[in-house]
């Protein structure tokens, strides 16, 4: 017999400590399964009796009694059922959102959630920052705005929903800045969340988020564009139109026209029409093409007339789609392209098949 | 014959002193870079799992901030279930998307089928000629509604990547999902996989999704209601190799910023990319390995910052092949797939310009991937013949191959546990019992057994051989996929 390759000792060791590791996975699978079904069980036996109160409190027909009773729980029950509530109060307004912050508040919950911004752990971290934005406790800012340059990503991205909903134009600044990648990981937080969050201040946020138009960041520039025109913010639309002419990444242009559309001047309509242009990438004549029919003026209904005569098939067609969807005034614009056989009648064909169909569905249905 | 065991015996001893030292360190680092990756995939879908509940993805479906999305599949023949699948995808979970079936020239009832089913009627519609395609379409269609966001496309048959291209032609939405018309997706999957695109619109360029296997599965309405192990060994293997290299897998991949395969079941793009790097190749036969390194390949000489994301939670569930027939040509021709892309990419091979994907992901694909058939079975036989000549004790021949493949079987239990702990699919314990058999089994045949197809893939690309298609044979997701408990 040859040399071996490796000393069976060394196999043998090998193989003990496999083994040893196969018992300890098997070992944490089936702890982890039967830990998590107990776990569902105890929470189902304390959560249940509770529901009927808890329904009662978020559907507004507490006589009192479910409130003084949620107030008075002690103990693990409070922070079983206290998640529950701040679920709830995420979605829902008025009166039982109140009666739902004053059971918080009697649970010491505000307190807790302004002492947790700051735990080492990042769940906590999370939970007091979603805490104190669902019971709108407008003077937690100051303590919130830190967290989203939080190490953990998710108390970041919880932060900027809590900001959202606090309402308070000073995190504005922040929140853009949340955007572009920062050091060791940190910013990048979603755009749609950081949108949101932005349109939730309000116009006193206005004038940061318009300077954020010209970041080195095009995210960041984007998220400006979008809030503004998800915002109305009306007071930016010279900022938006100044960035049209020298911005290349499409996704801004293409959020910058949909941005114009939703401020909905007639006075765009030239803007808007040099986007439709073919030098531009195909999704920001689209968008372009969008935003002219949020315009929906005369000039609008012209400039999207002479787009059905667009080279491209899918310009065409939307313009087509667009113009129908106007009223009268646009019908008859692609109706009156229906004649011929060009790129424009192919487009008002279509637009005219798509319309037909909708009308009879709904004489029909 | 004493004398040629004698006379041989020299020489393979040379060759075992030679090689197996290599070898063994070889299937020691492939299956420890396995490992790497069930560790990286645990710490993304730890991180997953945790923002989970404060990334508010109910608010997401209500923002108006979704992407609008076109789901493009293809249909061949799929009499059975397309109905059903169609359906399926209508009522996704999601706010913004559209429906384009492309009818790839089938000769059974399948349009009729949906025809019945929509009240379709035909449409004047140009095609746009954004993308290259052998085949243009024939008819336009879409329900008689107007409303319904469903368009059926009929056209010559020309193959499903060529259908696709088709279909993303005829797409009106920014992202683009190809979803197989034989897979079932969970209902909020298309929220989910959107949702990078949500985060980061400017960068993020393409994704994949989960795909698990369905065989054994409770579906009704194209929809998975109950998730069963299916009863069929290959299939539980299968089960068992999916959630180790395609979901973990990837998943790791992903974690280090390197992912470079997306399921063609399940993956979605961003249209305006896709007709930059010109679509699907219809005459590449590992088509969507070649799109996602066509689109590499494009953003990195375009100097551009992007992302390509797999997401650990959407799943997209298919049937896997039961019978060793259909199962030997999908590995035949996944594995000459894989030959014929990174061959046609070789030039991404270590070259620095290309970052972590050209010098850390194509040579790893390169190493562990393309030429692991062709090492495992030749330490196999190293090692057996050692024995059988006796260059090798065979105490000590058994004592190397259970640690060989105990290490395997270790990499599964791992990718298990992870799983246990994170998604935890599986319900029923007896299930659980027979994917940690199968973890087991799996090394028993199978493994060997799909080295050889794999090897037979490859060599029919060598020697220019015309690609045979394997075919399922599916029987619709509506009730044949029920089984008792």
């Amino acid at each position: 017999m040859g040399e071996v390759v490796v000393q069976p000792w060394l196999l043998r060791l090998s193989l003990w400590i496999m083994l040893a590791t196969f018992v300890a996975l098997a070992a944490t699978i089936a702890l982890a399964r039967v830990t998590r079904r107990r776990r569902e069980r105890a929470v189902a036996r304390r959560v249940g009796p509770l529901r009927a109160d808890v329904l009662a409190l978020v559907s507004g027909e507490d006589d009192g009694d479910s409130g003084t009773r949620l107030g008075a729980l002690k103990g693990a029950s409070v922070d079983l059922v206290a998640p529950v509530l701040i679920g709830y109060l995420s979605k829902i307004r008025g009166a039982p959102a109140e009666r739902i912050v004053d059971v918080l508040v009697a649970h010491g919950l505000v307190r807790r959630a302004r002492a947790g911004v700051t735990s080492w752990s990042g769940t906590r971290r999370a939970r007091s920052v979603w805490t104190l934005g669902v019971m709108h406790v407008e003077e937690a800012v100051a303590d919130v705005v830190p967290r989203l340059q939080d190490r953990d990503r998710a108390v970041a991205v919880t932060t900027a929903r809590s900001l959202g909903m606090l309402g308070d134009a000073a995190a504005a600044e922040a929140l853009l800045a949340a955007v572009a990648p920062g050091r060791r990981g940190r910013g990048e937080l979603p755009v749609w969340v950081v949108v949101e969050a932005l349109v939730g201040l309000g116009s006193p946020a206005a004038d940061t988020i318009g300077r954020a138009l010209v970041d080195d960041d095009a995210s960041t520039r984007a998220v400006a564009a979008m809030s503004i025109g998800r915002a109305q913010h009306l007071s930016q639309r010279s900022r938006l139109r100044d960035l049209v002419t020298h911005e290349e990444d499409p996704t801004v242009l293409a959020a910058l026209a949909e941005a114009l559309g939703g401020l909905g001047d007639p006075a765009d309509t030239v803007t808007l029409t040099e986007l439709t242009a073919h030098a531009h990438p195909r999704s920001v004549r689209l968008a372009a093409v969008r935003a002219l029919g949020d315009l929906a003026d005369s000039r609008a209904i012209t400039a999207l007339g002479v787009l059905l005569a667009d080279t491209d098939p899918r310009v065409g067609e939307l313009s087509a789609d667009v113009l129908v969807g106007l009223g009268p005034a646009g019908l008859s614009e692609v109706q009156s392209h229906v004649a011929g056989d060009g790129d424009a009648a192919a487009a008002a064909d279509y637009g005219l098949a798509m319309h037909s169909l909708r009308q009879s569905a709904g004489r029909t249905g | 014959m004493d004398d040629v065991l004698e006379s041989a015996t020299p020489a393979v001893e040379a060759i075992f002193s030679g090689i197996a030292l290599p070898v063994l360190v070889y299937f020691l680092v492939i299956n420890s870079s396995y490992l790497v990756l069930v560790v990286a995939a645990a710490l993304e879908f730890r991180r997953s799992t945790r923002q989970l509940p404060f990334a508010g993805r109910e608010e997401l479906l209500g923002s108006g901030m979704v992407p609008s999305v076109s789901v493009v599949t293809a249909m061949f023949n799929e009499e059975a279930g397309i109905k059903v699948a169609t359906q399926a995808m209508l009522a996704l979970h999601y706010p913004r998307h559209e429906v384009i079936v492309v009818d790839d020239g089938s000769t059974d009832g399948g349009f009729e089928v949906l025809r019945e089913a929509f009240d379709l009627v035909e449409v004047p519609r140009r095609m746009p000629a954004d993308l290259p395609v052998r085949e243009p379409a024939s008819s336009i269609h879409v329900p008689r509604n107007g409303r319904t966001r469903l368009t059926v496309i009929r056209k010559p048959n020309s193959g499903r990547s060529d259908s696709l291209n088709v279909g993303v032609n005829f797409a009106t939405q920014d992202l683009v999902v190809f979803v197989d018309s034989d897979s079932v997706l969970d209902p909020d999957a298309l929220l989910a996989i959107v949702r990078p695109f949500a985060e980061d619109p400017v960068r993020v360029v393409a994704g994949g999704g989960v795909i698990r296997a369905i065989n054994g599965c409770v579906v009704r309405g194209g929809r998975v209601n109950e998730v069963r192990m299916s009863r069929n060994w290959l299939a539980r293997i299968q089960v068992v190799e999916y959630l180790r290299a395609f979901h973990l897998g990837r998943a790791g991949w992903s974690r280090l910023k390197s992912l470079i395969l997306i399921s063609g079941a399940f993956g979605i793009f961003r249209r305006d990319v896709l007709v930059e790097v010109g679509g699907l190749d219809p005459s590449s036969i590992g088509e969507d390995f070649e799109l996602v390194l066509r689109v590499h390949k494009h953003m990195r000489r375009e100097r551009r910052d992007y992302r390509v994301q797999f997401v650990s939670e959407p799943i997209c569930w298919t049937e896997v092949p039961e019978t060793a027939t259909v199962l030997r040509k999908q590995r035949r021709r996944w594995h000459r797939g894989l030959w014929e892309t990174l061959w046609a990419y070789r030039s991404m091979f270590l070259n620095p310009r290309y970052g972590k994907v050209g010098m850390i992901a194509i040579p790893y694909y390169w190493l562990f991937e393309l030429l692991a058939p062709l090492l495992e079975l030749f330490g196999l036989v190293l090692v057996v013949l050692g024995t059988v000549l006796g260059v090798v004790d065979v105490g000590y021949f058994m004592l190397f191959m259970a640690v060989a493949y105990g290490y395997a079987i270790l990499v599964t239990l791992a990718a298990m546990t992870v799983e246990e702990l994170s998604f935890h699919k599986y319900p029923r314990w007896r299930d659980l019992l027979s994917t940690l058999a199968a973890a087991v089994v799996e090394n028993i045949g199978y493994r060997q057994a799909t080295a050889v197809w794999r090897l037979e893939g490859w060599a029919q690309s060598l020697t220019g051989r015309k690609q045979e298609w394997g075919t399922m044979t599916r029987t619709g997701f509506d009730t044949s996929q029920e089984q008792g408990p």
